[in-house]
């Protein structure tokens, strides 16, 4: 037990790991989610695959040959589920992204309310992840009191007990480089793909106010403005034909459609009665936007704020900083 | 020469949108007149809703170089002399069906439109 070392690769490893998890926990809240959150958990997958890579060439101590001669059997289980803690947190992180942004590599593939479900479970995940550094830190404690020795400065210059062989840096090194491969698929921010829409949503819709995206209303709001007579005090006289298809695409495409997140959180907000015909009234826009200083300028007026308004998204951290509407 | 030819040209196509509307509201027994037009363009009209009185410059701006503003929705709108201005009769006919129901209450008359096509065609560069 006391003859073990820590070589560099795991110590930077360990410490790397800890470093991206806490800082991918810290900016994984609503508000500040985005590129950070996904670089960083992006970095703790490469870690991880780092760990797997070092267990095959690695040092001796550090082989998965080795894993159970080197730790005691609850050390063991706790760095598996370390490990198998962090893929689980990329592989539902991937889905989210993908399900509730229309960003990275599930973009497409995963349902918005799939996106929303998984959500949970990535969240049940982080903070089982918060759970266990507790007890690691705990354990880290009780072993360092038992073993007389301070645990935390051997895992940062490597000794705890007896030296052991010289670190082969450059095996290290060659495997730090594929365990950071996936940033480079992470790293470049693919902007969601546009709303695909008729020609005539655009002339029709987009000369008074933003051309808005359907799913921000449901099916039969839009039903009944593409029926009605009177726009909000406008008259648009639509003929026949082009209203026909705006509503066939506009009810297809409506919040009950469910196919971004907001269209899910507007539908399941909206009173199945209820036939609201302003998107800035819905109890769920208000609620977003409660502690948004909104201004003198119409509320309708998205894009001042969200840049990808024209396409659909509208994300909040592109809607930061509050006083986008002064540039 | 060759360059006349494309001014005289860039010029043509514009003109003949507004032409043809001018011929149909003529047919129609209008007498385009640009002055009428710009007085038409100005004049207040009561609000139905008891708000502000309404006139073409609500939104359009007082002045038909500048770039106005959507009075209810703040959206830009491009100057009435730009350049892709008045270039397609039906985008033209559509806007005066939108436009003078909100700002008179009422559709506006062959005559009327007339006018005011007289008056921006004579307003802009052309
Ligand atoms: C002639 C100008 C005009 C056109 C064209 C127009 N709108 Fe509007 N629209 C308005 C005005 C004015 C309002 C009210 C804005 C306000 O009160 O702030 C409005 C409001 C809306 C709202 C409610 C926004 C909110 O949340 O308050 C929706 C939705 C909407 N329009 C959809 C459409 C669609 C769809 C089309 C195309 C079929 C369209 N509009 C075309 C003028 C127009
Ligand atoms: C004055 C600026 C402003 C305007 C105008 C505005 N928003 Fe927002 N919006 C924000 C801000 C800021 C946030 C982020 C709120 C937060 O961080 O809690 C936001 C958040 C959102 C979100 C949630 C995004 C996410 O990633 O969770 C949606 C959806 C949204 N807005 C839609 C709209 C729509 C639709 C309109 C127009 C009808 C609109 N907004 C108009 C500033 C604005
Ligand atoms: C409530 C705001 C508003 C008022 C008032 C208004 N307009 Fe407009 N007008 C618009 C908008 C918006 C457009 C389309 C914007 C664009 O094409 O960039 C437009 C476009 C037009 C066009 C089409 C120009 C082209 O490019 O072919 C004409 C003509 C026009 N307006 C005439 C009038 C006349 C005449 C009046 C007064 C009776 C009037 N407008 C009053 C908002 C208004």
């Amino acid at each position: 037990m006391s003859t073990r070392t820590w070589d560099l690769p795991l110590r930077l490893f360990h410490w790397g790991l800890a470093a991206s998890a806490v800082a991918a926990f810290l900016t994984g809240d609503e508000l500040t989610r985005g590129r950070a959150h996904v670089v960083l958990g992006t970095l703790a997958v490469g870690l991880v695959a780092f760990r797997f890579g070092w267990g095959v060439v690695g040092e001796p101590t550090s082989r998965w040959r080795a894993f159970t001669r080197v730790h005691t059997l609850p050390a063991a289980l706790s760095a598996v589920t370390a490990l198998a803690l962090v893929l689980g947190l990329a592989l539902t992180g991937v889905l989210v992204l993908g399900g509730e942004e229309g960003r990275g590599p599930a973009a497409g593939l995963v349902s918005a309310p799939m996106g929303i479900a998984v959500h949970s479970v990535h969240r049940a995940l982080a903070w089982a992840g918060v759970a266990w550094l507790a007890v690691h830190l705990a354990g880290v404690a009780k072993q360092s009191w038992a073993e007389r020795r301070n645990l935390v400065r051997a895992m940062v210059d490597g000794r705890k007990g007896v030296t052991g062989p010289a670190v082969r840096l450059r095996t290290g090194v060659a495997v730090a480089l594929v365990a950071a491969a996936p940033l480079v698929v992470a790293l470049p921010d693919r902007a969601p793909a546009p709303l695909q829409r008729p020609v005539a949503w655009d002339r029709e819709c987009g000369d008074c106010h933003l051309a808005f995206p359907p799913d921000l209303l449901p099916a039969r709001s839009w039903d009944a403005m593409l029926a009605s007579e009177d726009h909000f005090g406008e008259f648009l006289g639509l003929d026949p034909a082009t209203a026909d298809e705006l509503r066939a695409w506009a009810t297809a495409h409506g919040a009950d459609a469910g196919e971004t997140e907001h269209a899910v959180r507007i539908a399941a907000t909206v009173d199945a009665n209820a036939l609201p015909q302003r998107i800035t009234t819905l109890p769920w826009w208000e609620g977003i936007h409660a502690a948004v200083p909104l201004g003198d300028e119409p509320r309708t007026r998205c894009a001042d704020c969200h840049p990808d308004a024209e396409r659909g998204s509208f994300d909040a951290r592109a809607a930061h900083p509050e006083d986008r509407r002064e540039t | 020469m060759i360059v006349t030819w494309f001014l005289v040209a860039a010029q043509a196509a514009p003109t003949s949108a507004t032409d043809s509307l001018l011929a149909h509201y003529t047919s129609q027994g209008a007498t385009p007149d640009a002055a009428r037009g710009a007085t038409f363009w100005a004049t207040e009209h009561a609000a139905p809703d008891g708000g502000a009185a309404r006139s073409c410059t609500t939104c359009h701006g007082s002045s038909l170089d500048t770039a106005g503003k959507h009075a209810t929705t703040g959206e830009p709108i491009e100057p009435m002399t730009a350049a892709e201005r008045l270039t397609d009769p039906a985008k033209i006919e559509k806007w005066f069906g939108r436009n003078c129901r909100w700002t008179l209450g009422r559709e506006c008359s062959a005559s009327e439109k007339a006018d005011v096509l007289a008056y921006l065609v004579a307003g802009g560069a052309r």
